[in-house]
Order: C-alpha cells, then sequence, then structure tokens
C-alpha cells in the first residue's frame, strides 16, 4: 500500500489513515516488547503516530462529509486501496518465531482493533466501508509493485550520480 | 539551545537525562524529542563543543530513549519565554483516546491570549509545531505541539 503513488489529495489522505491506524497499533503492541531498545522506540513512535492518527482521520471526515466531489475522491480512494489492507495482518514464520520471544507483535492480532477504529472513522466521514473481496499479497515474500522500482531509482540517484558523496 | 526554538536551552526542553562522569571523560545522556528532527544532530554536536570549550577534552553525548520524551518536561518558566518569542505552549500531553477527533482545549495566541484562535494546519515550519491562526488579532502564529 505505502509503495503506491500520491495520487490525488483524498487518495493520500485516505492512506494515510489507514496505515497510521495500522502503525499506532503495531507501536502500541511494541512497547511490550522483551527488547528495550524496540520497547523504547515504540512509546515514542507511538506518540507521534497518534498524531498522524488524528490528523488523517480529520481529514477523512472533512472530506468524506463535505462536497459531493471530496466523498466522491475519498470513496473512489477508499475502495482502491481497500485490496491492499489485508497483508497488513498476515503473518508468517519468521514473524511467529519473533513473537514466541516476545520481541515482535503477530500482526493478525492487529485486525480487530484497527477495524473498529476505521469503520467508526469511515462512518463518521459518511462514507462506505468496502466490502473483504480479493487481497494483494506477497510484500513480505518480496513480490511488489512496480513503483517500488521508480522508488528505489530516486533514492539512489544521489550516491549513483556522486559515488562518496558526503554532506 | 534549540536551534529551532532558540530561546530554549537543552536543559529547560528537558531532553538531558543524566550527566555521567568518570576517569575517561564526562558523557551526557540525551534524549531525542521528535524522531527524525533535524536539530538533534545539531544539539548533540553543541554539548560536546561546548564541553570541549569548558575544557573536558573526552566528551560524548549517549542516546536513550526511555523514558519517551514528553513536552510535560517543559518546566513553566520555560512555557512563558516560548510564549513570548511567539510560540504557543503546548498543553499537557493526557491520554488520548485511540482516534481523537478534534482537540479540546483551545490553544491561546502568544501575541494576544485570546482563546479565539483556529488550526490552520497539524504541521508548521517544524514536525513539532502546528500553524494557527488568531481570530482576535489576525496573526498567524505556531504552536509547539504537546506529545
Amino acid at each position: 500500500m505505502v509503495e503506491l503513488p500520491k495520487g490525488d489529495f483524498g487518495y493520500t489522505i485516505v492512506r494515510q489513515f489507514l496505515f497510521s491506524t495500522y502503525a499506532m497499533h503495531q507501536w502500541e503492541a511494541l512497547t511490550l516488547s522483551t527488547d528495550t531498545d524496540l520497547s523504547g522506540i515504540a512509546a515514542k513512535a507511538l506518540k507521534e503516530s497518534r498524531y498522524h492518527v488524528r490528523h488523517s482521520a480529520e481529514w477523512v471526515v472533512r472530506l468524506g462529509d463535505g462536497t459531493d466531489d471530496s466523498h466522491g475522491r475519498a470513496q473512489d480512494a477508499l475502495d482502491d486501496l481497500w485490496r491492499y489492507t489485508g497483508e497488513l495482518f498476515m503473518t508468517d514464520d519468521i514473524e511467529q518465531a519473533l513473537v514466541q520471544e516476545q520481541l515482535a507483535v503477530d500482526s493478525s492480532s492487529l485486525f480487530a482493533p484497527w477495524k473498529r477504529d476505521v469503520t467508526d472513522v469511515i462512518a463518521r466521514a459518511t462514507l462506505r466501508l468496502p466490502a473483504d473481496a480479493y487481497m494483494q499479497r506477497g510484500g513480505r515474500i518480496g513480490r511488489h509493485t512496480e513503483h517500488l522500482g521508480v522508488m528505489l531509482a530516486e533514492m539512489q540517484v544521489l550516491p549513483r550520480t556522486h559515488p562518496g558523496a558526503k554532506w | 539551545m534549540d536551534p529551532e526554538v532558540p530561546v530554549l536551552s537543552v536543559i529547560e526542553l528537558g531532553i538531558i537525562r543524566d550527566v555521567e562522569i568518570d576517569a575517561g571523560g564526562v558523557t551526557v545522556v540525551v534524549t531525542p524529542t521528535y524522531s527524525g528532527c533535524p536539530a538533534m544532530k545539531v544539539i548533540e554536536d553543541d554539548i560536546v563543543s561546548a564541553l570541549h570549550a569548558g575544557g573536558i577534552a573526552e566528551a560524548r553525548v549517549r542516546t536513550v530513549f526511555t523514558p519517551a520524551w514528553t513536552t510535560d518536561w517543559i518546566p513553566e518558566s520555560a512555557r512563558k519565554k516560548l510564549i513570548a518569542y511567539g510560540i504557543a505552549a503546548p498543553g499537557h500531553s493526557g491520554v488520548h483516546s485511540p482516534v481523537q477527533l478534534r482537540r479540546r482545549e483551545a490553544v491561546l495566541c502568544p501575541f494576544c491570549g485570546s482563546a479565539n484562535t483556529s488550526l490552520r494546519s497539524e504541521f508548521g515550519s517544524t514536525a513539532c509545531k502546528a500553524l494557527h491562526y488568531c481570530n482576535a488579532c489576525t496573526q498567524p502564529f505556531e504552536e509547539f505541539k504537546s506529545i
């Protein structure tokens, strides 16, 4: 979901909301990690992600409950992005091994609180929650969208153009 | 001093958590304000330079994340300095509901003190500030956000 192009403002905001809400619950759960570095960073990140959720949730409500145009664009974005949300809650053997040692979080456990918050804001925004149909998957095993290539090229352009550059 | 808010010292910001002095020199233990705040590197360099200038050759800065920094550590005296500098001081961070829409407390204008202000943007000139507008004195102003 996060490697997709920005789209219009509605798309950017809806994606930010869906992802920030996920990140907030993930950080919250990670504050209980047995790794003290990770739990410390999580406690810090949790505060900032709450802010991101508030910012994006307010905009989702403003756009959804706004004009016909903003409502339509926000609904289109939600319908488009929904198929990328299923993967956020998929787990695998590597993650389960970390969960066993209480280092990481079982991603599937984040679904219920995420769905509760998202459903609440979507309703307040007078938007329609899409049905859970086909979900994209494969990010964890290296299957990405074509957009990732463009993003990596952009991030690598400086060191590739000026090898060893420092500032 | 915080390079972005040049009226607050690192002590007033509450980011100095400890100072360790041993035979190997002085280590200042610092906790970051915001993750990714570009001022943190400058602040660390300034701390080391200040110690060098004070005659301490072996000066180091160590970063800790726990407990996480909160604007609640900024004392009242420093909040007054912020307001005098034209930045609204952070409210108390408190515990928020999972998805909180709209903040409850009014942000007071640092110029005229009015509570008749409106939020213009959750993100201001830096990640740690929000942009507001005072409806009473028609001045835009920034608020140091509470976290």
